[in-house]
């Protein structure tokens, strides 16, 4: 099996090929001699679920979409990824700042454990292979929010790689049956958070807090196998359940905890790859479909009357339901990647590896971590489905619904009801109560005592 | 008292011959009288006084902390030092007053060492003469050596007086002519390529350069991460391993420091060096070195060979190399470390206001100096992507081929390495600053920068004095982690050569106050 070619283009990001029809890799400006050339290869790796291609639209002409996800989970660890400051939401401005996040000079880092935990947890969670060598490196480049001038990241060896995630889309007309499709991982990575900045305009300055500086990121890099933004609704759904199960962050979109970019380009199927544009500040997942779908009907009226897409970033404005380009002050961005020399080589353990007489504090045995991972949602649904014969699609909504899980549960504790009247109950009368009344479950008057 | 031994002085206090508070005020005046070596950028008078009268009480409760409790020390302006100013010699961290201590700081003052001051550099620790400073140049304490004086070579074209002074070599240079001049007993250096051997030499000093990873570097302001050391300057080797012995161990707040306990320990006396076995490497026998030093080194194997110990060639291939592989590790790491300095949570901040960029531009081009801005420019060049595969990585792999070599060497049976410090004994000023800072570093680091690369223990002990009455110091190379047979081996060399003490009486006469009622103090090196 040829491996893809992965090709380092834009803003120092990875991208590999898109396992759509042949295609071979995002093209990033305008045509070129090269294309024709890798229109002939052949993609030999394509044993997954066909993408449905975007239905025909005006034109009549086939349009199929292609939409990678970058996700930055904040780990939910007591303190930062590399100093000992604590990491809360809300706390006053530049309250929660240590000397190494300030980047006062002579400061070093010191690497969290909790933070690597939740990294090889969620690699394992994730079907990711887990490497025992992983290594750390700078990232260079000048921002308010950035004390140091660089990034504390995994650039060329990260902590996780190669795995999947399986969810499920609803299909057919009345959206009522599930199907599930899988997504391919492509690594997980620790790194910092930076620093968070407020533009006063009417002051022509710009507020820095650094509280959040620091704070331990998982970047989690899928490949682009997704093609509207229903999947990518789901596939971030589904990593919000897993992260929150495990612990390892509670991937609250609202507060930042977690944060999506999209990758998104269109192309007749069979032809190459079109440009593609990034899509930043999407922070709830309504919006994130809502934004992914509008960025790929805009690109295909653009090219369909014959524009051309710039390679740029944009960002989702919810008001006007659209995206528009950002600033782009960056322009072509060299980050002068370079290994970070503070922090040698994170080596991690299995069972077979550890060396005899280690004292477990100083190490981390990813076989110990293997045993010890939570339910996933993935079982957890299964189990319902098998001990309470209801459908798939319920167990989907069950989870889905924050709490709601825990209520049915509940209620199953206390009745002699059968489970599938309970599922009923709950999913079409309780849930819809709570709709119309837009109210969360812990927020509802109803309790689960009969 | 000021030129006696650190436990010589030890004693003393604990015999209560003399009291810390006296001792300070000693160094205190000491360090105004000579003023005019530009050694220190800040002195710091009442937290010393305030120190030695803590010692004080201490020792009238016969509660010691230990050798160091009251022993005026001073540390280089690039370790952070709480509540007092830290500037590493340039514009960019004037006025910067840290609010922590450097581990190695702490650990001086947790053993009750009275901090006289900071010492002056080369502006961030570039430059091998301590002249491109913001406070500066540091003049060498010898140059008014009696010594220098009487035996120095007759001017041809008489410069202006005072205009002829002798560089103190860098970027150490504060830091040697403190302790070269008797205003404290040890400081902080740091090397990076020697810049503690370095001025150790050209000051008739003990310059040691520890193993990569045994000594923390929180707090020490980073040239090169991933070769910066602490270094420690004395004028004997016993006060290096006390010194040391504080210093060394793991710090968790430093991940290259290793893990492994270190204990405290005193240097041998050796009497048999027929078992040791010291390599000559050919390949630092260069054209540029000058005949008395070239000699001096012959005469020190010698001494080796005569004494019993096994004297043999040894080669260490990539030499030739190494300049130019530590100018891209350098420049690289330097550009990536100063990224930090913006402006914006400390230290120079210029008024420009018109765009977060303009005013990073405007106080990085007022606050580094030439020197600094180069290496940042060329540190990043070599970052690019495009060039990052054949200059970052192609200079890693050098490194590693240099560090092979020490190791190559030391696996063949040879114990100690022995190179000269320096091409020459100091020259003076104005000669030294005809050529510019990155030339003089390519020259004057050669024999010491590999050391840094390979992460080695290293001492320059002084040697003899040049026929123009100035020190020139010789190089002991040891294995990694073995820092104590190193000074085991530095220590009968000091004993053998006996070097002379820097005699400043008669030349600088307000200070033989501070000398009276003593005889001239000599170095012993009794235990």
């Amino acid at each position: 099996m040829a491996a893809p070619m992965l090709r380092r283009v834009g803003l120092g990001r990875l991208w590999g090929f898109a396992w759509v029809d042949g295609g071979s890799g995002h093209r990033r400006g305008s045509p070129n001699g090269s294309t024709s050339s890798r229109r002939r290869e052949q993609s030999s790796v394509a044993q997954q679920p066909l993408h449905t291609a975007q239905k025909p639209r005006k034109g009549g002409h086939k349009w199929a979409a292609v939409v990678g996800l970058e996700i930055h989970a904040q780990i939910s660890s007591n303190s930062k990824l590399f100093s000992g400051s604590q990491v809360s939401f809300m706390a006053p401005p530049n309250s929660l700042v240590s000397f190494f996040d300030a980047s006062l000079p002579g400061t070093l880092p010191v690497l969290n454990r909790r933070c690597v935990e939740a990294a090889v947890m969620t690699g394992l969670a994730l079907n990711c292979h887990i490497n025992k060598k992983s290594l750390f490196d700078r990232k260079h480049y000048f921002y308010s929010d950035l004390p140091a001038g660089y990034q504390i990241t995994q650039q060329r060896l990260p902590i996780a790689a190669n795995g999947s995630l399986t969810y499920g889309v609803f299909m057919g007309n009345k959206q009522s049956r599930m199907a599930t499709k899988t997504v391919r991982i492509r690594q997980i990575q620790l790194e910092q958070d930076s620093g968070k900045s407020l533009h006063d305009d009417l002051r022509s300055q710009t507020l820095i807090d650094l509280n959040r500086a620091g704070v331990g990121l998982l970047e989690v890099v899928l490949e682009p196998d997704l093609c509207c933004g229903e999947e990518a609704a789901a596939v971030i759904k589904e990593l919000q359940l897993i992260l929150q199960a495990l612990g390892t962050s509670q991937a609250n979109m609202a507060e930042g905890q977690l944060r999506v970019d999209a990758n998104i380009s269109v192309h007749h199927p069979g032809e190459p790859l079109g440009v593609r544009t990034e899509v930043k500040n999407l922070n709830s997942i309504r919006f994130l479909a809502k934004a992914i779908d509008h960025e790929i009907q805009r690109q295909i009226n653009e090219l369909e009357s014959g524009g051309e897409i710039l390679n740029e970033t944009r960002s989702f404005d919810c008001k006007l339901g659209c995206t528009v380009p950002m600033r782009d002050k960056e322009g072509k961005q060299d980050y002068r990647f370079m290994p970070e020399p503070n922090l040698p080589p994170l080596v991690l353990y299995d069972s077979a590896s550890l060396p005899a007489g280690t004292e477990s504090q100083q190490v981390i045995n990813i076989d110990q971590i293997r045993d010890a991972l939570p339910e996933l949602p993935s079982a957890t649904r299964e189990r319902l489905v098998r001990r309470y014969g209801m459908l798939p699609e319920h167990s989907f909504t069950l989870l889905n619904e924050v709490g709601l899980l825990q209520f049915f549960q509940n209620v199953m504790k206390e009745t002699r009801a059968e489970p599938k009247k309970v599922t009923s109950w709950v999913l079409n009368t309780l849930l819809g109560y709570l709709k119309h009344h837009n109210l969360a479950v812990s927020e509802s008057s109803e309790k689960p005592h009969l | 008292m000021l030129g006696r031994t650190l436990r010589e002085v030890s004693v003393a206090l604990k015999q209560g011959q003399i009291t810390p508070t006296e001792l300070c005020r000693k160094c205190l005046s000491l360090i105004q009288k000579t003023k005019f070596l530009n050694a220190y950028i800040t002195v710091s008078e009442e937290v010393a006084l305030k120190q030695a009268e803590e010692s004080e009480k201490r020792y009238k409760q016969g509660q010691s902390l230990g050798i160091l409790d009251g022993i005026p020390v001073a540390v280089k302006d690039n370790f952070s030092t709480s509540g007092i100013q830290t500037t590493c010699a340039s514009n960019m961290l004037k006025g910067y007053i840290p609010p922590f201590n450097a581990t190695v700081v702490q650990k001086l003052l947790d053993q009750g060492a009275l901090l006289m001051g900071k010492t002056n550099l080369d502006e961030f620790a570039m430059g091998s003469g301590s002249t491109d400073g913001a406070f500066g140049p540091v003049k060498n304490p010898w140059s008014y050596s009696k010594q220098y004086q009487e035996q120095r070579r007759p001017q041809s074209n008489r410069k202006r007086e005072g205009t002829d002074w002798l560089i103190a070599g860098g970027s150490s240079g504060g830091s040697a002519a403190a302790v070269s001049a008797f205003t404290c007993f040890a400081a902080l250096g740091s090397d990076t390529g020697g810049s503690t051997r370095n001025p150790a030499a050209h000051c008739g000093l003990v310059g040691f350069k520890p193993s990569y990873g045994l000594v923390s570097r929180h707090g020490l302001i980073p040239l090169v991460n991933s070769m910066d050391v602490p270094g420690i300057l004395t004028r004997c080797v016993d006060d290096t391993a006390i010194v040391l012995g504080v210093l060394a161990g793991h710090d968790p707040k430093d991940s290259t420091t290793v893990q492994d306990p270190v204990k405290p320990f005193t240097v041998p006396s050796l009497s048999d060096v027929s078992k040791l076995c010291i390599g000559i490497p050919k390949e630092y026998l260069v054209p540029e070195l000058s005949s008395e030093v070239r000699s001096l080194w012959s005469k020190a194997a010698d001494l080796f060979e005569s004494a019993g110990a096994k004297v043999i060639e040894v080669s260490l291939p990539h030499t030739s190399y190494s300049i130019v592989c530590y100018h891209v590790l350098c420049t690289a790491e330097v550009a990536s470390n100063m990224a930090r300095f913006d402006g914006l949570e400390y230290g120079h901040r210029c008024d420009v206001n018109m765009s977060t960029e303009a005013m990073y531009a405007a106080t990085r081009r007022e606050g580094f100096n030439d020197v600094v801005r180069g290496r940042i420019l060329s540190g990043n060049f070599f970052l690019l992507k495009e060039n990052y595969e054949n200059y970052f990585i192609k200079a890693q792999k050098v490194r590693r081929l240099i560090a092979n070599d020490f190791v190559n060497v030391f696996n063949s049976g040879v114990d100690i390495l022995l190179t000269p410090t320096t091409l020459s004994e100091a020259v003076p000023f104005l000669e030294f600053i005809k050529e510019d800072n990155r030339t003089r570093s390519a020259q004057d680091d050669i024999f010491t920068q590999a050391v840094n690369m390979a992460g080695l223990p290293a001492v320059s002990m002084p040697a003899a004095l040049s026929t123009q009455g100035l020190p020139i110091g010789l190089q002991f190379i040891g294995h990694a982690f073995c820092d104590q047979k190193l000074l085991t081996v530095a220590k009968w060399f000091e004993k053998q050569v006996q070097f002379p003490v820097l005699q400043l009486q008669g030349l600088m006469d307000d200070c033989s106050s501070v000398f009276e009622n003593e005889t001239l103090p000599s170095v012993s090196v009794k235990q």
